[in-house]
């Protein structure tokens, strides 16, 4: 990706767009874990 | 007298008084005011110390610390290499209790909302003429998170870490005066009155979980920033495991306070006449500034965003904490909730958003290494 682009909208806009993405998922992650915690954990 | 006249001047000659500028004398000044602030004014004392006293000796002429064998060298070779950043994220895990932002997962949108910042002083660094990497390195002080805007710049543009460091731990130590005007700019008197749920108990099971599982996905999507990502989550590990004890210990504490004085007296050695009393110094503290504030409205308005998606169930000044700065960020959130309730508990619901501005800037620094790339090696 290195120099992919130098318009630094784009950047700003594709960087924020990943680190929404990423904690996005990251979120997801977490209900995740927390689903198998209770389902196969058996945790209540 | 002859010899003895000679060997006077052989001690002047040798003397850094013989090569003592102006610069170095303003530098020092500096320093001294920064050590004034850190031990009388209480502004972060523990970081502001070691860097203020570290400028005072990166204006000393002819000590060597860049050439000669010796624990300068250690420590500048711990700067130059990001050996530091990774330790102290090792500790900052350690310290920091996940369980708020695993109990309410969607405060990590908060912790990304507050990222804007870093690219609002970004354009703005741009504008003013900086290139491309040395904008990325500046904005990365909106993040407020010290290490990771100092394992950026050696990435991108180590000529300007005394700068940006200064700046990034100055409006560290600031937070509690720069953020209080802007969260109450952005919220009204209900706003910040407003109880938020008890969170949920988080278990054993997901404490352990979380910190593998967000190294590994984190890791793999960006590897420049496994090292930060990973020692945090290590960190946390230690923490989390009941059987680690030791570990987390040292991690917590010692190691915290020997990788502290050493990153930060790097840091301050940096910070030479030639390199530091420039324009862009200025600029540089100016736009750290407006990053800080740009993070800081922003996590602000996204709670705004939050409240109103949820049926008004969040406090917006919780965002705010999105900006890192852990833990005095989620502070800061509390004590201006109980200014306007006296009943308000928001510290651990700020937690949340807090340690999500951790990851939030680790991924920006790293978005940004990937798209940008690193500087090129000399």
């Amino acid at each position: 990706m290195e120099g992919a682009t130098s318009n630094p909208w784009l950047i700003a806009i594709i960087n924020m767009t990943i680190v929404f993405g990423v904690l996005i998922v990251l979120g997801g992650i977490m209900k995740l874990i927390r689903m198998f915690d209770c389902q196969v954990m058996g945790t209540k | 007298m002859d010899a003895f006249l000679v060997a006077l001047m052989s001690v002047w000659n040798d003397s850094g008084f013989n090569a003592f500028t102006v610069g170095n004398a303003i530098m020092m000044l500096v320093g001294i005011v920064l050590l004034y602030l850190a031990l009388s004014k209480g502004f972060e004392p523990l970081l502001l110390t070691p860097i203020a006293f570290g400028c005072i000796l990166a204006n000393v002429p002819k000590t060597g610390f860049e050439t000669d064998p010796g624990i300068m060298q250690v420590i500048l070779y711990g700067i130059n290499n990001e050996v530091f950043p990774p330790l102290i994220f090792l500790g900052v895990g350690a310290m920091t209790d996940f369980g708020p932002l695993i109990a309410n997962p969607k405060t990590l949108l908060l912790g990304a909302a507050a990222q804007a910042g870093v690219f609002v002083a970004l354009i703005g660094a741009l504008l003013l003429g900086f290139d491309m990497r040395e904008a990325a390195s500046i904005g990365i002080i909106g993040g407020a998170d010290g290490p990771t805007a100092i394992y950026l710049t050696m990435k991108m543009a180590p000529h300007l870490l005394g700068a940006i460091a200064v700046a990034a731990y100055s409006y560290m130590s600031l937070v509690p005066l720069i953020q209080p005007p802007i969260m109450k700019l952005f919220t009204s008197v209900a706003d910040r009155k407003i109880v938020m749920e008890q969170l949920r108990p988080v278990t054993h099971f997901e404490r352990m979980v979380f910190p593998v599982v967000t190294t590994i996905f984190i890791s793999l999507l960006l590897p420049p920033v496994c090292s930060l990502i990973g020692m945090l989550m290590l960190g946390n590990l230690f923490r989390e495991a009941g059987c680690l004890d030791r570990l987390s210990d040292t991690a917590q504490n010692s190691l915290m306070n020997i990788v502290t004085i050493m990153l930060a007296t790097g840091t301050g050695l940096t910070m030479k006449a030639e390199s530091f009393l420039n324009y862009q110094t200025i600029l540089i503290i100016c736009l750290g500034l407006i990053a800080f504030a740009g993070g800081t409205a922003a996590g602000v308005l996204f709670g705004q965003v939050m409240k109103f998606a949820d049926g008004g169930k969040t406090n917006p000044l919780i965002g705010s904490a999105g900006v890192s700065a852990v833990p005095m960020a989620a502070r800061v959130s509390q004590i201006v909730g109980q200014k306007a309730n006296p009943g308000n508990f928001l510290l651990m619901h700020a937690m949340g958003p807090n340690v999500a501005g951790v990851i939030g800037t680790a991924v920006a620094a790293g978005t940004m290494l990937a798209m940008i790339g690193p500087a090129p090696i000399k």
